[in-house]
């Protein structure tokens, strides 16, 4: 008897192997409805990418210090001295932008599609929470660098919390554990970071697959109107879906190394609290609430402003309760499309507004400069630039 | 007779009340009337002298009470002036002032407490001012209280509210001296002034606020008019500038007989401007911020624009610019001595440049992805050499310019080697991408391959659901060989990222060989006894046995407690199994399966050091 036959003799004397085995293989091949497209593997993508970010952040805690002293000195040694430091920190941290991104793009999937409507609002909401812990992920991890991009980004970001409406001091000075961005934030940072968030989100995401797998994909067919396909015509999970999300998933793999070594994120300069340098920026993904920020000002602008960076998060919420047609075709539903599209293009025109604000740009021969609100300004050219202090005349 | 008692007592106290309040207020006497002067003098560094001793009067004086009663019905009114006593000399007049404050200030014993020095009052009387007041008895030169605030106010010269704070002093001079009409009577230029202000000290000591910068009477002296130690204001630079005076001195230049001193290169171009004192070339800071500024908008710049942006042509500055040299020199043809000057001023201009750009490479290397530590250590000694280059050009001699430069240049050089190296070592990743997207390319395909082969096994399309199944498994060899490619591809895939993981929890190796390690306070250490210290990390324990120091591991061979040394015995002994080493590591008893291992020591003079090898 060989040794495969003796463990499973072992283990099939002691437990109902075989209704295990049953549950598993009805599982690992259910059939996905037969439309199931190349789109679907935004969702697959995003889950790869948390794992990616599991491991590699794992990776980083070995050498990583959480201590104004000795992170930027530790992010030093990962980068140049340890072993493939600098790999595991480049796929890290360009991990984060594309996971963000793949959970963008899988939500306008979604929401073009009609998936999010009846039955699976809860799926919807789960994802939209997913969505947010994603985005709190990319904040938290930003200022672990302890860098001065990192700490002043964070020093700004945390700023704005005060904006909120009658708690806003005290949810301030609870994000930063004090006054200002200290080491106490960093180590409230670090423990969000790497203890609280990556539990909250392995188990909104295995709720959040529970459900996918209890209602299925959705179809385009009207609710209450599906119907069920062939069982034949389904597409088994296992193999055939895996194999393509295989496929993709071997080529994110490839851009994420190609990002890493052609595009690698520098260490910069260690955080000075006495210091801000220029052009401060956030990440790409928070610029559409950056710019939008900007435009209300006083202290009830600034109120009015927040909220209204909060009216997108919480209408993702509660959209699948706000629209309750029965149609999911895109080509039917032109209102709920015309508002995705136009938030969708909202958010791209806010971000890119923030991300060429306050430079210098380019634009069909003319250099013009984008003030802070994004206004363009002609320079002329015969005008000489800003004197510096203490120049010879 | 009790009663007579009181009425006595009760008279005496009634006397004794009125003259008790009489000489209350003639004890506070000055104050009761002068109540605005008190809160001055309290805030002044004379809030402990007593008025009498700038005012005159008796100690005993007391003021009549008929005149505090007049003065206090004058109150808002005129007030009625009265006789101060015997010696009363009342407000000092201006002309008087110097010698009122010199009452104090040049007595030694007055001053000696405070560490004040006693010869303002002998240098202002050979100063400008000074001269005047007692030569011509003109009243309108500057006095004591003119520059150090008004007479009851007098701040130290380090409070920053004081007139003579060097921050404040240019303000201070300039009530006379930027005074259009008041100078013109003196025949004094009025520009001096707003002059410094521009100047290089000015913009110093006034923008950048730093008090080192010099003021006013840095170069004019406090009270005299020079500083100790010079003969005339024109020559008080090298005071500060030492090195370039000594330099200048032994140059060409210097042997003139009548060179015109710092000014005539420094005060602000060919009409000399004594006030106007400016650098000639511009300074390495700014150089480095136009630098930065061109390479924010053109990444890549040719040398031409570089040259444009930088704009550091000295030769510009000092003919067209400012005039420095044609202002003595000949047109610029036919005099022979420009060409080598100029020689000389481009490579210092080459070297700036060449650190200006070596710096900005440096920093910016370093804030991304490569360690540049050492290449910025050895830069810091570029830094030293260039301030040393500055004053080197007053020599005028090329031999010793050139000698500076090179080592400059030298060290920009090995800087660039090393980043060169680091980044070329960052472009050999470039090269890990062609195996990775090689194999993903494949793999990639492969999966797709499979999943359409697998999809036209398993599923059946939509409009053909009620036929019968469309196409077969595929062929089974055609299986088997997908089946390899992409179990093989998963397993390339496996190590390419497993061994990476597993090297990168590799530690890391230290560099550096075996240090050196000095034995703290190793001469005070008595003979026969020990000292723990760490060397690579490791616990050594250093001994001062009769034969000299001696260094052994510390940590037992048995289980890696550490051993101590005991003295009486001369054992090293184990506190976890009662192991015992002798005094050369060798096991005397216990379950330790080989000796200490011991490490060597140099003595160096009274340093011990210890080395693993």
């Amino acid at each position: 008897m060989g040794l495969a036959n003796r463990i499973t003799t072992f283990f099939g004397t002691r437990f109902d192997l075989d209704a295990g085995r049953e549950f598993l293989d009805k599982q690992i091949h259910k059939r996905l409805p037969p439309h199931t497209s190349w789109l679907h593997v935004f969702a697959s993508l995003s889950l790869l990418l948390f794992i990616s970010q599991t491991v590699t952040g794992i990776l980083l805690l070995m050498y990583y210090r959480p201590t104004p002293e000795e992170a930027h000195a530790s992010i030093k040694y990962i980068t140049g001295e340890a072993h493939f430091g600098w790999l595991f920190r480049q796929i890290h941290a360009w991990g984060a932008s594309l996971m963000i991104l793949f959970v963008v793009l899988h939500m306008m999937r979604t929401f073009f599609a009609g998936a999010y409507k009846k039955p699976r609002e809860l799926t919807w909401i789960t994802g939209t929470g997913l969505f947010v812990i994603t985005i709190i992920f990319g904040f938290t991890g930003y200022l672990l660098p302890w860098n001065q991009v990192a700490f002043w980004a964070t020093t700004v970001g945390t700023e704005s919390a005060n904006k909120v409406p009658v708690i806003g001091s005290w949810l301030q000075y609870f994000l930063r554990g004090g006054d200002a961005v200290t080491g106490e934030t960093l180590s409230r940072f670090f423990v969000v970071h790497v203890i609280i968030l990556p539990w909250i989100l392995a188990g909104l995401v295995g709720v959040h697959l529970f459900l996918m797998r209890l209602n299925n994909l959705a179809t385009l067919e009207r609710v209450g109107e599906e119907k069920p396909f062939p069982h034949q015509c389904g597409i088994p999970f296992y193999p055939v879906h895996v194999a393509k999300e295989g496929a993709v998933a071997v080529l994110l793999l490839a851009v994420l190394v190609t990002l890493s070594v052609v595009a690698p994120w520098g260490i910069g300069e260690p955080a000075d609290p006495l210091s801000t340098p220029e052009h401060i920026k956030p990440e790409w993904y928070f610029l559409p609430s950056y710019q939008l920020l900007k435009y209300f000002e006083g202290p009830y602008g600034a109120v009015v402003g927040i909220l209204a960076c909060s009216v997108p998060f919480i209408l993702l919420i509660v959209w699948p309760f706000l629209d309750r047609g029965k149609e999911r075709h895109p080509k039917k539903r032109p209102l709920a499309v015309g508002i995705g599209l136009l938030g969708a293009v909202a958010a791209l025109f806010l971000g890119v507004l923030g991300h060429i604000s306050e430079t210098d740009q380019t634009f069909f021969g003319k250099r013009y400069h984008i003030d802070l609100l994004g206004r363009p300004h002609l320079i002329d050219e015969n005008r000489s630039g800003e004197e510096v202090p203490g120049e010879h005349p | 007779m009790p009663v007579r008692t009181c009425v006595v007592g009760v008279i005496l106290v009634l006397l004794w009340v009125p003259s008790a309040r009489g000489a209350d207020e003639s004890k506070a006497t000055c104050l009761t009337c002068h109540p605005a002067q008190k809160d001055r003098v309290v805030a002044s560094v004379h809030q402990a002298l007593e008025c009498r001793e700038c005012h005159g009067g008796d100690e005993s004086y007391a003021v009549p009470p008929q005149h505090l009663e007049q003065f206090a019905r004058a109150r808002g009114g005129p007030t009625p002036t009265f006789e101060h006593g015997a010696s009363f000399t009342g407000k000092p007049r201006r002309k008087d002032l110097p010698a009122v404050c010199g009452g104090c200030h040049a007595d030694v014993e007055r001053m000696n407490p405070f560490g004040l020095r006693t010869d303002q009052l002998a240098r202002y009387k050979v100063s400008g001012h000074g001269k005047a007041l007692y030569g011509r008895e003109d009243e309108r030169v500057a006095v004591c209280t003119d520059c150090h605030g008004p007479p009851h106010a007098v701040l130290a010269a380090d409070h920053p509210q004081s007139q003579t704070h060097p921050r404040n002093v240019p303000g201070t001079c300039g009530v006379c001296h930027e005074d259009r009409t008041l100078m013109n009577e003196y025949d004094l230029p009025v520009e001096v002034v707003s002059e410094y202000r521009q100047s290089v000290h000015g913009r110093l000591l006034l923008e950048q606020e730093d008090t080192g910068a010099p003021t006013c009477n840095t170069c004019h002296g406090n009270h005299s008019a020079t500083p100790p130690g010079f003969a005339t204001v024109g020559a008080v630079c090298g005071r500060c500038h030492a090195q370039e005076a000594d330099l200048f001195a032994s140059s060409a230049h210097g042997g003139l007989e009548d060179h015109g001193g710092c000014v005539a290169c420094h005060g602000g171009g060919a009409e000399r401007h004594f006030h106007l004192i400016e650098r000639i070339t511009t300074p390495v800071d700014v150089l480095t911020a136009r630098y930065a500024r061109l390479l924010a908008t053109e990444p890549d710049p040719t040398p031409e624009q570089v040259a444009a942006a930088i704009d550091h042509d000295p030769r510009r500055i000092m003919t067209q610019a400012l005039g420095v040299c044609t202002a003595c020199h000949d047109a610029l043809d036919e005099d022979e001595n420009l060409p080598r000057l100029f020689a000389l001023l481009d490579e210092i201009a080459g070297a700036e440049l060449r650190y200006v750009q070596t710096a900005w490479r440096l920093d910016e290397v370093g804030r991304g992805v490569l360690l540049v530590e050492n290449a910025r250590f050895r830069f810091g000694d570029a830094k030293t050499h260039l301030i040393a280059l500055a004053p080197l050009q007053h020599t005028l001699d090329q031999s010793l310019v050139t000698e500076k430069v090179s080592q400059i240049d030298d060290i920009c050089d090995e800087v660039d080697g090393e980043l060169d190296a680091l980044e070329a070592g960052l472009r050999m990743r470039y090269w890990l991408l062609i195996p990775i997207w090689v194999v993903a390319l494949c793999f990639c395909g492969f999966l797709y391959l499979k999943f359409r082969a697998l999809k036209a096994a398993w599923v059946r399309p939509v409009d053909a659901a009620t036929s019968a199944p469309t196409s077969a498994d595929e062929p089974p060899t055609r299986r088997a060989f997908f089946n390899w490619v992409i179990g093989a591809s998963s397993a390339a895939v496996g190590v390419a990222m497993g061994l990476p993981a597993v090297l990168y929890l590799w530690p890391a190796a230290k560099g550096g060989g075996s240090a050196n390690v000095e034995v703290p306070g190793a001469a005070n250490l008595p003979p026969g006894r020990s000292t723990m210290i760490q060397v690579e990390g490791k616990p050594v324990i250093v001994v001062r046995q009769p034969s000299g120091f001696r260094a052994f591991s510390a940590a037992c061979t048995h289980l890696g407690c550490l051993v101590k040394w005991d003295a009486d015995k001369g054992e090293f002994l184990c506190p976890c199994h009662a192991a015992v080493f002798d005094k050369d590591g060798g096991v005397v008893s216990g379950p330790p399966p080989s000796p200490l291992p011991e490490y060597s020591v140099k003595e160096v003079g009274d340093q011990v050091f210890v080395s693993a090898s």
